[in-house]
């Protein structure tokens, strides 16, 4: 069945051209799902051919306002206000001509490529079935047109043929797909939402690139949702901040980065802003980076310091995985995850671990926490080895800690949070009483900033950050000498992300913590961390002083790493 | 819809529980004695649900019987239960070792006997009965459980609130029973009230073609058994004894899908 | 696919091996010797013991396993001990009736809940849903030989449209003995196209809230479309699963029925030959139906493969 296409094509809509009628505008949209309302007096325009970064945090409302544009919100769904998309009403249109002008005229890409498509269905047929919806065209034309389509979103045909299923591409080509089957129709309008927010550094900075050039190429609008300051800065013209349902501003991206109008836009820019790879340009912030910087190289000063002692040694740890050939006589070959690595930590020292996902960087986490065993190697804390990880001695856990990345996997839902918290304090060799245990998590709880009959709670009743908080509680209540944070603020929004490494940097000074901070992000390793290793299929290609390794990477990796990271770029502005 | 079949399905299981457990000290009519002038007759003031073909009062028949239903299916539920799960649990604790294969191999030897041939063999060999019926229906509900709790607790293990208790120096064992058993509880009561209601069919079934509890003892399938030859002078020989099954396990299903979404209401479906 | 095809083979030839152990131990186990049985509580001693090695009962154990099972693989069955006939051929017979009615069954059941289970999911919440929800519900708390009981007062009975039971034989021509078996097949079918309806509604509701279902409406489908083009064929995985995990509670029901219904079929072979110790038939009925079940599971097993690629590759 092919839909009416609806859409005005024969107008000229060249680059050249001034357009006076914006090509999407909404004007005073509300919504409320099932009552509740969501968003509130949502108006902003989009002109054709531009870029409109729709920032803000988690339940800012900005994945709702992509859905109205597409009049595809949730069941139960009440939208009031008009959306106007070239001289179309969306808000009234029936649901058939919406199909027509879905896919066709605007396209859409989601945040999620892993599951973005039909698993039951090659590649070739999910673009295609885009094309012969909105076109008339024959079986033979239309393959042609998936082929081209393909071709242009980077995934040329020799490679990556159209019977190919989703499972066998990579999160960033399963990414490409979903763009293609988006544009193979050359849609005016191309909505975003976080498009990159799952996939590794480098593979986002060859996605947004492609977003750019189709946009350069076919005089795409771009539609840009993201929570990411540096991503809109470098891709957007205007930008629309959003804070709980309401535009909180708007305007020329250079204008509302440069001066903002409202406190919500500066504190985002601020929290941003600490988090950004210092560079050589001189920027406005670049003095308060290059100060915390020194400040914390000077404080923790590297292993020549006499007074930090030896805390951690690896040695040339390999971890395996056995790997089941498809072959009659399975012969088991095995994953070297982790392949030789060393490593050395002092006490009180902080040392970041880059590395993207599939280095092996959560392997080497579990292989120090005695949760894995070792092919060869050792591991050594405080002078004694913990290499067998079935007699990881208690004395040894004791001492090194964890705090996870998902804040909300990381706990037992049925358990309150004392039981939750005092949950390490099984490793002690003589137990506390009940009361002394109470009292410990007391003082461990307020120690983190929160409260002592917090405890009392459940998980449930916490948010993101303060499940974070406890999660630094829980590692902190045996006294460790060293916590691993693995991707512990990953999960976070961007405001609170700071607040709890401003936390994690307090209670290192006063407890003389060491920590191993394992992150993909670089520009939270930068901010956190004294030394610096650079993790690349489980080998470590390149450590040193963090300032140094940022300011001049050596190995090549190091240097494309450095290279894809979004920077927060202010563009010079524009006279209005 | 949350509470729109828990209420009702409470309500039925509560009738039939409370008619069995009157039953040990009231019944209309005593269900022993037979009273040939007073047989085959029609629902009236005197025989709410008439009189089968010995005369007994069929309402009595049916409190009594309830109680074999409810005893078969619900100790064929906690066989399964208490060897199921602990199954279950020692199979996720031991993923992709020996015990766990053995355990699953287990299960699909199990599963591949449709229930009824596991009762017919062991009715076959050890006679027919109550006993033999509970068993041969307890055998059948380990797999599903141990299945049922393996899955569950398997996806468990992977999350990162279990990795933070091994980190806590925690076993196998203490993990299983102290995080993942009461996460999982909420499935196996559902299930279990689904394998109950399925454990009274099963009685009945069994009944009906007399590998179950033999006479004196009552059972709702039997009678509906007694009743075919006589379906053309009596049809509601037929009627109740089956109208009295429907109630239980109609029941138990809306008690359990109502369960299913009361106990955990931030489940994504509707049922 | 070829190699996880060898795999599964692999398995459900394990399965056989170990079950057909397991018939053969629980039924040997009998007390009681179906010679004695047979010759009555007065035999002489060495009557029975005469029809005991006639019967080949007085050997080893180990060696009488071993040559049921050879003769199975041949397809010899043995010879039953009361009627002293090849076990296959009365197998065969039955097997004429039961498997005609356990496949007319599964056919009505699948007819019946596909549509309903589609039209269920995509009108969720509505009035049609809500109705076809009651109806399962009730659906699957009627007991089938109860249903049957009820379906010849009404359609035999009443309404004198069908006979209240025995099977008119193929001999009378394909229409007859169809006929003859439609009442037991509604029977059956009743409580499985109860169950089918809710897995397919269930799967289908699972499946259209995946990630992909919101790329296929971004695309321009509508929501029929997008129903029946991406939902369906991902929703069938685990309604292939139930289905294959069905097929044996349809024979454990189409034994009970054949008993409402007076079918000769496989059912009442089981029970007259328990009734009679007849060792031999059992256990090679019991293990044809074992190896039904493991034949419909491994062939569940494909589907799966063919259904979803990503099975194809991984063992």
């Amino acid at each position: 069945m092919v839909c009416e296409t609806g859409s005005i094509r024969g107008s000229d809509v060249s680059a050249e051209t001034q357009v006076t009628e914006p090509l999407l505008q909404l004007d005073g949209v509300n919504v409320q799902i099932h009552g509740s309302p969501i968003l509130h007096d949502i108006s902003f325009s989009l002109a054709a051919g531009k870029t409109l970064g729709i920032i803000g945090e988690s339940g800012s409302g900005k994945s709702m306002t992509a859905l109205s544009v597409m009049q595809l919100l949730p069941r139960g769904s009440d939208l009031q206000g008009t959306l106007r998309f070239q001289n179309h009403a969306l808000h009234s249109l029936s649901e058939e001509s919406l199909c027509g002008l879905r896919g066709s005229d605007i396209g859409m890409i989601f945040q999620e490529p892993m599951t973005a498509l039909n698993p039951v269905k090659t590649i070739g047929d999910q673009v295609s079935e885009s094309i012969r919806l909105h076109r008339r065209v024959s079986t033979a034309e239309a393959t042609e047109l998936t082929a081209a389509t393909l071709e242009r979103v980077g995934l040329p045909n020799s490679e990556f043929p159209l019977s190919r299923y989703p499972h066998e591409l990579s999160g960033g080509q399963r990414q490409r797909v979903v763009i293609a089957i988006a544009v193979a129709c050359k849609p005016r309008l191309l909505i975003a939402d976080e498009p990159t927010t799952a996939l590794d550094v480098t593979t986002q900075a060859g996605i947004l690139s492609l977003l750019k050039s189709l946009q350069h190429d076919e005089g795409l609008a771009l539609m840009l949702i993201t929570h990411d300051l540096a991503v809109v800065s470098n891709m957007a013209d205007d930008v629309v901040v959003m804070n709980k349902g309401r535009v909180v501003e708007q305007g020329d991206l250079g204008r509302v980065f440069r001066r903002p109008e409202k406190d919500y836009t500066r504190m985002l820019f601020d929290a941003s802003a600490l988090t950004q790879i210092a560079t050589r340009k001189k920027h406005v912030d670049d003095n308060a980076v290059s100060a915390s910087a020194s400040a914390s190289a000077s404080a923790n000063a590297e292993g020549s310091d006499a007074t930090s002692s030896l805390l951690l040694r690896v040695t040339d740890l390999v971890c395996e995985y056995p790997v089941r050939h498809s072959g009659w006589f399975s012969r088991a070959g095995s994953f070297r995850a982790v392949d030789s690595v060393s490593f050395d930590i002092r006490h009180g020292e902080n040392v970041g671990l880059v590395g993207e996902s599939g280095c092996g960087k959560s392997t080497l986490t579990r292989a120090l926490l005695g949760l894995m065993k070792l092919h060869c190697g050792s591991i050594e804390l405080n002078g004694e080895s913990v290499s067998a990880a079935r007699e990881v001695s208690r004395k040894a856990r004791q001492q090194m800690q964890v705090v996870f990345q998902d804040p909300y996997g990381s706990f037992n839902p049925r358990h309150k949070v004392s039981r939750l918290v005092n949950e390490p304090l099984f490793l002690l060799d003589t137990k506390l009483g009940k009361r002394g245990a109470s009292m410990r998590v007391s003082s461990v709880l307020e120690s983190v900033g929160m409260q002592a009959d917090d405890a009392d709670k459940y998980i449930h009743e916490f948010s993101g950050g303060q499940r974070q908080r406890i999660a630094i509680a829980r590692a902190l209540i045996v006294q460790p000498s060293l916590i691993i944070l693995d991707e512990a603020v990953s999960a976070l929004d961007v405001s609170v992300r700071a607040q709890v490494l401003q936390l994690l940097d307090a209670v290192g000074q006063r407890q003389g913590l060491a920590y191993l901070f394992i992150s993909h992000d670089l520009t939270v390793v930068q901010r956190v961390s004294d030394r610096v290793l650079v993790m690349q299929r489980g080998q470590i290609v390149e450590r040193g002083d963090t300032a140094a390794v940022f300011s001049n990477p050596q190995h090549a990796y190091t240097q494309q790493l450095i290279a894809a990271a979004p920077r927060l770029q202010l563009p010079a502005e524009k006279d209005e | 819809m949350k509470l729109r079949s828990l209420l009702p399905g409470f309500v039925l299981v509560m009738l039939v529980l409370l008619a069995a457990l009157i039953s040990y000290v009231w019944t209309p009519f005593d269900v022993e004695t037979l009273d040939i002038r007073n047989k085959l007759k029609t629902p009236s003031a005197e025989h709410l649900l008439g009189t089968d073909h010995y005369g007994r009062d069929i309402l009595s028949m049916l409190m009594v019987g309830a109680r074999t239903s409810i005893a078969v299916a619900l100790v064929a539920v906690g066989i399964g239960m208490g060897i199921g799960v602990p199954l279950g649990l020692l199979a996720a604790a031991r993923r992709q070792s020996w015990t766990d294969e053995l355990i699953m191999r287990g299960n699909d030897l199990v599963f591949a006997f449709p229930a009824l041939l596991i009762a017919i063999m062991i009715t076959a060999v050890f006679g027919a009965g109550a006993i033999n019926a509970i068993i041969a229906i307890g055998i059948f509900n380990i797999p599903v459980f141990a299945r049922l709790t393996r899955g569950a607790a398997l996806s468990l293990w992977t999350r990162e609130f279990i990795l933070a208790a091994r980190v806590a120096g925690k076993n196998g064992f203490r993990i299983s029973i102290e995080h993942i058993l009461p996460n999982i509880t909420n499935l196996l009561i559902v299930q279990g009230t689904i394998q109950f209601s399925l454990g009274i069919l099963a009685e009945a079934g069994l009944s009906y073609v007399g590998l179950g509890a033999q006479p004196p003892i009552p059972s709702w399938g039997r009678m509906l058994a007694e009743s075919q030859t006589l379906i053309t002078l009596a049809p509601h020989l037929a009627l109740f004894p089956g109208l009295a099954i429907v109630i239980t396990v109609l029941g138990l299903n809306l008690l359990g899908d109502g369960l299913r979404d009361w106990l955990d209401p931030r489940l994504r479906r509707e049922r | 696919m070829f190699r996880y095809a060898v795999k599964r083979l692999a398995s459900l030839i394990a399965t056989l091996i170990v079950a057909s152990l397991v018939v053969f131990v629980v039924i040997e186990v009998v007390p009681g010797d179906p010679a004695s049985y047979m010759l009555g509580m007065n035999a002489q001693p060495d009557t029975v013991a005469a029809l005991r090695s006639e019967l080949g009962l007085d050997l080893s154990k180990p060696v009488r396993y071993f040559s049921w099972v050879t003769g199975m693989l041949r397809g010899d069955f043995g010879q039953s001990y009361t009627y002293r006939t090849p076990v296959a051929g009365m197998i065969a017979d039955r097997l004429w009736i039961s498997l005609p009615l356990a496949l007319y069954a599964l056919a009505l059941s699948t007819v019946i809940a596909f549509p309903a289970g589609i039209w269920a999911a995509s009108r969720r919440g509505g009035i049609a849903d809500t109705t076809v929800m009651g109806f399962t519900q009730l659906g699957i708390a009627i007991p089938n030989f109860w249903f049957a009981l009820l379906l010849v007062i009404l359609f035999a009975i009443k309404l004198g449209w069908f006979s209240a039971g025995g099977f008119a034989g193929w001999e009378s021509g394909a229409y007859a003995a169809m006929k003859s078996l439609t009442l037991p097949a509604v029977a059956l079918a009743l409580p499985q196209a109860a169950i089918l309806t809710r897995v397919m509604r269930s799967a289908l509701l699972d499946v259209l809230g995946e990630d992909f279902m919101r790329t296929a409406r971004a695309k321009g489908l509508s929501r029929r479309q997008a129903l029946l083009r991406h939902a369906l064929r991902n929703a069938m995985i685990p309604v292939l699963t139930i289905i294959g995990l069905q097929f044996s509670f349809l024979i454990a029901g189409a034994i009970i029925i054949e008993n409402v219904f007076f079918l000769p079929g496989l059912g009442r072979l089981i029970f007259q030959s328990i009734a009679q110790r007849d060792l031999i038939v059992v256990e090679s009925v019991v293990m044809l139906l074992v190896f039904a079940v493991v034949m419909v599971t491994f062939m569940v097993d494909l589907a799966y493969a063919w259904v979803d690629p990503r099975l194809r590759q991984r063992l």
